[in-house]
């Protein structure tokens, strides 16, 4: 039949969406005996037909699509497998170039196979600039800007969405209106802040300001005052305090929400540029990022050197992607339909 | 599993206010150690609210509140040693039944085989052994209810604290966990406040009830004596499916016998209940009063009886005449409903008896099926004399 | 009166629970946010190398910045930018999304593959485009010379390195967006199309009858998302075309970073800044507005 009704059991079932979980199992259930009654109708309006008789506006739909289907569905893969090799291509040409020799990166029209290969291309580019430190530097700010983050935010999150106090509404709106302002908005006296600190060129720089983040204490709060106030009560009766209720109760269960703000973070921060460009000056402490931009400053033209480069800055936060793929595409999902 | 230490409750002159609004108003209760006491009134009657003061889940902003001899107004929670069970079961969706179960020893550093032994003895109690490693979302409704009993047996506390537990269980569940709570505590025989708005629940589960409205205690004592001799109106209307006949009535002492008169009623009044109007209307001239009379007391003594005034039956009984209206069958027994001029009656009668409606009708009740109630204040009147201010606040 | 002191004495004992949780978060979010984006403001009345004292100067920053050719320059090139990225990020997205949520097999690949762009960084992307766009030897010339098109000069024409960067854009974003629209899609109830189709409506009225209205939000709010994203531009001019050739691909983020950070004109810099947060506040109010009247259904 068409392609309407297939999808129906298909797509929700391979995401379970974290707010719809039982939304999956009984659509399906809805929609099998539909299809059935759907071909029932086929049928008979064939055997109507040869009698003679008009067949019911049902039937014309159910055969307008069953034609449609059949066009539809090759045209849909063929769309997507085109759009994905879209995706791809830069990806695999990259890796190709990386692998070539400096010579043979001319050549027009340009060849898919690398011959010969050269990976020497990757340690080359490991020993020109210090690519094994840029992604250590890149990992200790990312983990520690993530986690720290994700406490501050749960902390805020967890005051707002079930404290009382005075002014706490004038508070929580000062914390969301900052999240109108753009961070390059700021660029400049956070710049003369760090300068004030004595953190030019220290990690702390990247970290600190990173970590307060309007827009995450607002998701927490949104998913806290989600949690049903019995079970806070619950832990209180079972002699939990105030810190064990946040995070052995508040936070395991708002585990989608971090896990989508993690990733935000994470994927954030790792790939910032902005933010080491201005604040960091000495080469060993940059990030990927910021030692890719500036290796790309000094090889611009050495295609096959800065592509492996690249291919090395890559691979870590692909390979984290392809690893955790469910929570980043659950976290992007959510918000989404959070706001 | 062995009892822990138990506890009375006293309640002395609690109250809760919210801002402005006063939710529980000077409470005075005892609960006894081993006591059940069921907690009783429609919703918003503050009944959880006193419960959650109990739990120390609410600050209390009036009176003191003792457990066990100890005044603990400003004893934190987790330090109350008492237990509760949530309407809504409150389990942590994140941890399995057993996680769930050992939590509070956890809290309290208590050594591992020590939890363990205690969960599986309440698993075995509670019949969940095969439900430990399960997550709350998988268990059904019983089940859930089960071991959240469990969660609140297991650190064996010295008062059992029970929010409308059973208000989210199907019908049939609700009766067989009604059971196996009464068993549950004959075996534990922990003191335990245990809070509905349904009254089958209050009658056939405690030792006493207590009934609570607009954050008054309306009446405490024994389920029998409370339904048989409602302290006050809202009592009598409260307690009782279906709920009493109450009516207008006037009372009328001519020399003769004492008595009270509506459309189509006729009563005997004791002498207390006179004695009663009096101290309560002193210095007022009408007479008016409650009268109420529960369905099941009422027996049907003659169909079809037009003509005949209530007033001739001078047999001291109470008689009601009227139009049958409508006939509920429910089975064993039916639903009279009865016009009587500008009142209406409810009758409980044997399904076998049957009736057309718009039939004329005469039933009977025992004069001592009869309560008389102060219109104004609510009061029982054959008790007004020795309790006055209960119910006239 | 005794009641209401000791209510107070708890309720205090919950208030201090709360300022230890607040403490750290809105210390940071003063300092590090609220004051920052105050002294921005306050900057940009003040001419400030970085060495010498501020020098307080009133609105000259900004009278210079009207007659400024290249701040009009970057103002009109940002526009041209979100204008060309954001129906491009919004209509890509929300195409695939509708393809994928017809049943698709291999759903999971797709949407895999569609997303790796997404966490690539915008640096490494675009120098990995900055390859492909190379006039000579690049793989979309090579490709479009397949179909019979001259050679472009993309990154190196005025003409074409704008358009070049939108696509890139474009083709980093729509994995993102189509996430959100897909799990709107999902979100539209299964019923109401079905009724639709009993009423006779065909797949095309099926879309624009019922499934659009139930996103339309969805799409409203993800359009605005990308256009405050984008007019934020910067990574790729940075790594692409260092905002050339001829100022043609200078975004105001890009000038802002020049202005700031390369000459060292704060205050100038700081009034950019301002420009760009009027503009995104005034979206950010558009938003609210809009999304009052029209959201819920």
């Amino acid at each position: 039949m068409s392609s309407t009704e297939t999808s129906t059991g298909d797509t929700p079932a391979h995401e379970p969406s974290p707010h719809a979980p039982q939304g999956a199992g009984s659509q399906r259930h809805l929609v099998q005996p539909l299809r059935v009654a759907a071909d029932g109708v086929h049928h008979a309006s064939g055997a109507e037909r040869v009698a003679g008789m008009e067949p019911p506006p049902q039937a014309r739909v159910s055969h307008m699509q069953r034609h449609l289907g059949w066009m539809g569905k090759p045209l849909y893969y063929a769309t997507l497998i085109f759009g994905a090799a879209m995706m791809v291509v830069p990806f695999l040409w990259m890796f190709s170039t990386s692998l070539k020799v400096e010579s043979d990166v001319f050549q027009f029209p340009p060849e898919w196979l690398p011959d010969p290969a050269r990976p020497e291309n990757y340690p080359d580019a490991l020993t020109i600039a210090p690519f094994a430190r840029y992604l250590a530097n890149s990992a200790f700010v990312t983990i520690t800007d993530t986690v720290f983050s994700l406490t501050v935010c749960a902390m805020a999150g967890y005051a707002f969405a079930r404290f009382h106090f005075r002014f706490r509404n004038t508070i929580f709106i000062a914390v969301l209106a900052t999240m109108m302002v753009p961070v390059h908005v700021e660029l400049i006296p956070q710049f003369i802040l760090m300068r004030g600190l004595g953190w030019i060129d220290t990690f702390q720089a990247l970290i600190v300001p990173s970590i307060f983040w309007p827009f995450g204490i607002f998701l927490l709060r949104q998913f806290f005052m989600t949690v049903p106030k019995e079970l806070e009560d619950a832990a209180r009766m079972d002699g939990a305090g105030h810190l064990r209720i946040l995070f052995g109760l508040m936070v395991p269960l708002s585990l989608p929400a971090m896990a989508a703000l993690g990733i935000f973070k994470f994927m954030f921060t790792w790939n910032s540029l902005i933010a080491p460009l201005i604040f960091l000056t000495s080469r060993e402490k940059f990030t990927v990022t910021l030692g890719l931009a500036t290796f790309q400053g000094q090889y611009e033209t050495q295609w096959a050197l800065l592509m492996a480069a690249t291919v090395v800055a890559l691979v870590p936060i692909i390979t984290v992607f392809l690893i955790g793929q469910r929570y980043f595409i659950q976290g992007v999902a959510l918000s989404g339909l959070k706001r | 599993m062995t009892r822990g230490e138990s506890a009375g409750v006293r309640y002395r002159g609690v109250s809760k206010w919210y801002g402005d609004v006063h939710a529980v108003k000077e409470i005075d209760l005892d609960v006894a150690d081993g006591e059940f006491l069921v907690l009783v009134g429609p919703s918003g009657c503050g009944k959880s609210t006193l419960l959650r003061m109990t739990a120390g889940l609410e600050d209390i902003s009036g009176g003191t509140l003792e457990l066990g001899g100890q005044v603990v107004n400003d004893v934190d929670a987790a330090q109350r040693d008492v237990a509760m069970v949530f309407q809504s079961y409150a389990l942590y969706p994140h941890r399995t039944v057993r996680g769930n179960l050992a939590y509070a020893l956890r809290l309290r550093r208590m050594p591992k085989q020590e939890i363990a032994a205690r969960v599986d003895a309440v698993a075995e109690m509670l019949d969940i052994q095969e439900l430990l490693d399960r997550r709350p979302g998988q268990l059904s409704g019983g089940q859930a209810q089960r071991v959240a009993l469990g969660r609140a047996i297991i650190r064996q506390p010295t008062v059992f604290l029970m929010d409308e537990p059973l208000s989210n269980l199907d019908a049939k569940l609700r009766v067989q966990m009604r059971a196996e709570l009464i068993r549950l505590h004959r075996e534990v025989q922990t003191t335990t406040v245990f809070v509905t708005h349904d009254q089958v629940e209050a009658m056939t589960m405690g030792h006493r009830i207590a009934v609570l409205d607009h954050g008054v205690l309306q009446q405490v004592g024994p389920p029998r004596d409370v339904y048989e001799r409602p302290a006050n109106l809202f009592v009598a209307g409260f307690l009782g499916a279906p709920p009493m006949n109450l009516v207008e009535a006037e009372l009328i002492s001519d020399g003769g016998v004492s008595h009270v008169r509506a459309d189509g009623v006729w009563a005997p009044v004791p002498p207390a209940v006179e004695a009663g109007l009096d101290q309560v209307h002193r210095g007022r001239t009408e007479r008016t009063v409650a009268l109420g009379v529960r369905p099941e007391q009422l027996e049907v003594v003659a169909s079809d009886t037009a003509g005949q005034q209530p007033d001739d039956a001078a047999t001291g009984d109470v008689i009601i005449q009227g139009t049958v209206d409508v006939v509920e069958l429910l089975g064993g027994e039916s639903y009279l409903h009865i016009i009587t001029g500008t009142q209406r009656f409810t009758a409980k009668v044997p399904s076998s008896m049957s009736f057309d409606p718009g039939a004329r009708i005469t039933l009977r009740a025992n004069s001592d099926a009869a309560h008389y109630f102060d219109l104004e204040s609510g009061i029982r009147l054959d008790s007004a004399l020795d309790r006055p201010a209960l119910g006239a606040v | 009166m005794k009641a209401r002191l000791a209510s107070m004495r708890w309720g205090r004992r919950r208030t201090l629970v709360a300022i230890g949780l607040l403490a750290i978060p809105l210390a940071g979010v003063l300092v590090f946010r609220i004051m920052p984006a105050i002294a921005s403001f306050a900057l940009s009345f003040t001419e400030w190398n970085l060495i010498a004292p501020p020098e307080f100067v009133g609105l000259s920053n900004f009278e210079e910045l009207v007659g400024d050719p290249t701040f009009w320059q970057a103002l009109w090139n940002t526009i041209y930018y979100v204008g060309g990225a954001v129906p491009g990020i919004v209509g890509v997205s929300l195409a695939l999304a509708l393809i994928l949520n017809r049943g698709i097999r291999g759903i999971k690949i797709f949407r895999t593959v569609y997303f790796l762009p997404v966490v690539s960084s915008m640096v490494a992307v675009g120098i990995m485009w900055r390859w492909m766009f190379n006039a000579q030897y690049g793989l979309v010339n090579a490709g479009l010379g397949f179909l019979g098109i001259e050679p472009i000069n993309w990154l190196g024409s005025q003409t074409w390195a704008m358009p070049a960067l939108i696509v890139v854009t474009v083709w980093r974003e729509i994995g993102f967006y189509m996430i959100i629209f897909l799990a709107a899609l999902q979100g539209v109830p299964r019923h109401l199309v079905e009724a639709a189709r009993l009423d006779g409506a065909g797949p095309w009225q099926r879309f624009w009858g019922v499934t659009f209205p139930m996103i339309s939000p969805v799409t409203f709010f993800v359009s605005i998302m990308a256009m405050i994203n984008t007019f934020q531009a910067f990574e790729y001019m940075y790594v692409m075309t260092e905002g050339g050739p001829r100022d043609s691909t200078l975004t105001l983020v890009y000038y802002l970073y020049l202005q700031g950070f390369e000459y060292f004109r704060t205050g100038y810099a700081s009034a950019i800044a301002l420009v760009l947060f009027t503009i995104i506040l005034v979206i950010t109010i558009v938003q609210w507005k809009i999304g009052e009247r029209r959201v819920v259904y």
